[in-house]
């Protein structure tokens, strides 16, 4: 049960990236590129790692790099904020 | 050392739900409060996570933190493909 | 998908301001009417007639636009508005007619774009503005 629950999440991280990543095509504003990194490395990372490390994701390499995609995320709102307030 | 790193994920995660709820708030768009809920869960599985590394060691928490990712992801799925019509 | 040239023609701002602000083709169509009457009160009834469409619509629209602060109830007189936008919301409904008028399949084709809209109002949630 738990590598089915496993291969959902990596599937399911990687069906959002997608859904971002079609934003960021139709805006080509880098705000949804990051969202869209942010959850394809998540979905990559729990497969790849899950090869190496297993089910107990015991590695601290595994949350370092859901450091990153977390990351990504607030830089993305972080970098939104400190664009120019108006365009005129 | 991997503590720090487990706190650090649960806490960026934390930061993720503060700033897309702070921003449903002002906007009432809904697509922000899906995000904000699949970021409650993922803080709630990294929580999850360090009870089961470091203050309940004999427990098995694996499904749990799976299970609560897992709704993590699928709330957001249903959010973008929902609030998308 | 960027070739075409129904995208090409509108620009940033416009796009922006038309996916946000401009929720349907019919909202476009009343923003025409109350600008070429400047200065003039106009009834939601007389709306419904050049729009071709029920009063019931038309007072929707009317009601939306007021919203918009892009038209003005007008005083004493009840269901009446003229067109009375600030400047500033002035000159870009100014570049949106315009564009509209030059690019119809471009503009309607953008006012329909679901996924570019909700894309757009995701994003600009997250700019704090100081005015609100």
């Amino acid at each position: 049960m738990n590598e089915i629950m496993l291969g959902a999440i990596a599937l399911g991280s990687i069906a959002v990236s997608l859904f971002f990543f079609r934003f960021w095509k139709s805006t080509r504003d880098r705000f949804f590129l990051l969202f869209a990194l942010s959850f394809l490395i998540e979905g990559v990372n729990r497969i790849v790692l899950y090869e190496s490390v297993g089910l107990s994701e015991d590695a601290p390499i595994y949350y370092l790099i859901r450091l990153v995609a977390y990351g990504l995320i607030l830089a993305a709102i972080i970098d939104k904020n400190r664009g120019p307030r108006r365009r005129e | 050392m991997s503590a720090v790193i487990y706190t650090l994920c649960a806490l960026t995660s934390l930061a993720c739900v503060w700033f897309l709820m702070g921003a449903y708030a002002r906007t009432r768009h809904r697509l922000l409060f899906w995000s904000g809920l699949c970021f409650v869960m993922l803080t709630v599985s990294n929580i999850l996570n360090i009870f089961d590394r470091f203050i309940l060691p004999n427990v098995d928490l694996v499904p749990a933190r799976l299970a609560t990712a897992l709704v993590a992801v699928l709330l957001l799925i249903f959010g973008l493909i929902w609030e998308g019509e | 998908m960027n070739s075409d040239p129904h995208d090409q023609a509108i620009a940033d701002d416009g796009r922006r301001f038309i996916l946000t602000s401009i929720p349907s083709v019919p909202f476009m169509e009343a923003i025409l009417l109350f600008k070429a009457l400047p200065g003039q009160a106009v009834e939601t009834r007389s709306v419904a007639e050049r729009l071709y469409t029920s009063e019931k619509q038309a007072a929707v629209l009317v009601e939306q636009l007021a919203a918009g602060r892009i038209i003005a109830p007008v005083e004493g007189q009840p269901n009446t508005h003229r067109f009375a936008p600030s400047a500033e919301l002035a000159a870009m409904l100014d570049k949106v007619t315009h564009a509209y008028v030059h690019n119809l399949i471009g503009v309607t084709r953008l006012i329909h774009s679901r996924t570019e809209r909700m894309a757009h109002q995701f994003a600009d949630a997250f700019k704090i503005r100081k005015d609100p």
